[in-house]
């Protein structure tokens, strides 16, 4: 383009020159329709957003957890251990499997061996005379490693060949000082904030019903005059907001019960067309009683009366609001300093209103509660799973990751109102959370 | 490009509405004399504009300024108007009629008429030659190359422009009751 040259026609170049800066108004319509698809826009950008996160933090947690596997299960054949002696007591160089549970995870996985960090494992050794006995066994030999720590050099024998190499590089150390999984029972609180895509999968199934059931944005169509013969109705992607506040607790060494309380809104977009249809009658004449009209059908009424069709196409913004309870049961696979739990459960959503808004003006047109027969169900179930990644910041506070995906198992409308919405979302939710013991 | 063209770039690569709106009030009114060369009725030129800017937002991200942005809008501008009109291409044959018109047409000619005359008599064009009019005349593609990307021969390309060229030297004529050539 633009490649204008002197052995193209002259005239075809001074065309060109006329229009070169040509400027026309556009009408301000073209702006208002740009602006609505940009607000569409902007939750399916944010939709595919919760997706991509979700998307990527399972994959991080299933590498964790697969890893973490791995490690528990792998041998070492290699000759050299090396246990980091900076601890001047020689009773206490030397490291002994004292943690029999069959824990997953890079410290807990060497059940019969642990050669991490002494100073640690010495606090956590009940077994004295262990220890003693694999001293005994051992040299004093002292190497120098990449961290220019002293290491001590122990004896094949001393140490069961189910060990981790590599754990060190696999992980920061921070992650592997806290003590494995406890089998005495803990509880916990939590506070966690986040959000969802928010896929409303519409189906419009019985067209009169919906028809006569108002429509998705029927606070609109009630501002027409005239009757709505007919309707073509989309929800489109949307967005949820969450913050839930959960109790927690172990209920067998690895499965967890956690119950909670959770606000959500959901914000979407929802496109109405609908056509209008409406009667009037010319000035000069009375209108007709609706008996006569009914005698007249087929003779000179229908002459008399002028018919009109408008055609509404209306894009809304749709605020609902639902608090639901979400019950989860999980299974932890690493309880670490970083803990990853696997939750699945289900959720009971209690709506509460909805608000409808102008994509232009944010006040809202009309709002609805739940006592006002709306077009939603009281009460709805959906079914919720997700990875719980957790890290240890404080002696009892853990900071919390997780991702998840909520399917809905039934429409969240009522079934007369001839449409139905069954959602589901990827969503991602981040908080605290207090351990009790 | 301009600095403000670049604050522009900025603010819409965040999806901040005002930016967006800038943006909008600053090449609407050139983008949307392209979009009417390209058709024949307002309300299609406006939709090509619309579905434009939309992709102007969306793709924005990918505009790395290695030509400047008004040149950037307006080939987005003129790629949607061709899909708009591709369909309306194939629906009327394209004969290839080497009738070449050679009249020379005086520059003084065009002084005369607004731009919204110019671009009326274009719009006035039938589908497929209005199209390859804009694409020889107005935006400097080569025969061969809109060929190419219409998918049409190279001899149809020059026959239609000749077509074209023959009806706006009636149309400057008849409204300026001169006679050209």
């Amino acid at each position: 383009m633009d490649r204008h040259s002197s052995d193209r026609d002259p005239f075809a170049n001074h065309w060109r020159e006329a229009l070169e800066d040509a400027e026309v108004v556009p009408s301000e319509r073209v702006w208002n329709m740009i602006a609505k698809s940009l607000d569409v826009f902007k939750y399916r950008h944010r939709a595919q957003m919760y997706g991509f996160v979700a998307a990527i933090a399972i994959m991080i947690a299933i590498s964790v957890s697969i890893q973490s596997k791995w490690l528990g299960s792998g041998t070492y054949d290699g000759n050299v251990y090396l246990s980091q002696s900076s601890d001047q007591n020689p009773s206490n160089d030397q490291m002994l499997a004292t943690d029999t549970s069959p824990s997953i995870g890079p410290r807990a996985a060497s059940n019969e061996f642990v050669f991490l960090d002494l100073n640690q494992f010495h606090l956590n050794s009940e077994d004295q005379k262990a220890q003693k006995k694999h001293y005994a066994l051992t040299t004093d030999k002292k190497v120098l490693s990449p961290d220019k720590k002293e290491y001590t050099l122990l004896d094949k024998p001393m140490v069961v060949k189910r060990t981790i190499a590599s754990v060190l590089s696999f992980y920061p150390r921070s992650f592997l000082k806290e003590k494995s999984i406890k089998k005495k029972p803990h509880s916990w609180a939590g506070l966690k904030i986040g959000g969802s895509s928010f896929n409303p999968n519409y189906e419009m199934i019985n067209a009169d019903d919906m028809l006569a059931g108002g429509g998705l944005n029927s606070g609109f169509m009630d501002d027409k005059e005239g009757t709505v013969t007919s309707l073509d109705e989309n929800m489109l992607v949307g967005t949820n907001r969450k913050i839930e506040v959960n109790l927690g607790m172990t209920i067998k060494e690895r499965f967890v019960l956690e119950g909670g309380l959770q606000y959500i809104q959901t914000e979407l977009v929802q496109q109405s067309n609908f056509v209008v249809e409406n009667i009037s009658y010319p000035m000069s004449m009375t209108a007709p009683s609706q008996s006569v009209v009914a005698e007249n059908t087929n003779k000179s009424v229908k002459n008399m009366q002028e018919t009109t069709y408008m055609s509404t196409e209306t894009e809304l913004e749709n605020r609902i609001d639902f608090a639901s309870v979400p019950l989860r049961a999980g299974y932890i696979f690493l309880d670490q300093r970083l803990s990853l739990r696997v939750n699945a459960g289900l959720v009971t959503n209690f709506y509460l209103g909805n608000i409808h808004r102008s994509l232009d003006e944010k006040n809202p047109i009309v709002e609805f509660r739940s006592n006002d027969n709306s077009l939603y169900r009281d009460i709805s179930f959906s079914g919720q799973t997700g990875v719980s990644l957790g890290y240890r910041l404080l002696q009892n506070i853990d900071i919390t990751f997780e991702p998840n995906y909520t399917q809905s198992f039934q429409s969240i409308t009522r079934s007369y109102m001839g449409f139905s919405s069954v959602p589901n979302g990827f969503g991602v939710m981040a908080g605290v959370r207090y351990n009790f013991n | 490009m301009f600095d403000s063209d670049k604050v522009l770039i900025k603010g819409c690569k965040k999806h901040k509405p005002r930016a967006q709106e800038a943006l909008y009030a600053k090449y609407s009114k050139p983008m949307y004399a392209i979009a009417l060369r390209y058709v024949k009725a307002i309300q299609e030129a406006e939709d090509i504009l619309q579905e434009s800017f939309i992709k102007v937002f969306q793709n924005i991200e990918k505009f790395r300024g290695d030509s400047s942005l008004p040149y950037w809008i307006k080939r987005i501008v003129v790629n949607t108007a061709l899909n708009h009109q591709r369909s309306k291409i194939f629906l009327y044959p394209m004969v290839d009629v080497v009738n070449l018109d050679d009249r020379v047409v005086n520059e003084d000619v065009f002084s005369e008429f607004s731009y919204q005359e110019l671009v009326k008599m274009i719009m006035t064009l039938p589908d497929g030659c209005r199209i390859i009019f804009n694409m020889y005349a107005i935006e400097g593609y080569k025969h061969h190359e809109i060929a190419e990307k219409l998918k049409i021969s190279e001899g149809t390309s020059k026959s239609q422009y000749s077509r074209a060229k023959k009806l706006l030297i009636k149309m400057l004529e008849s409204k300026n009751h001169i006679k050209y050539g």
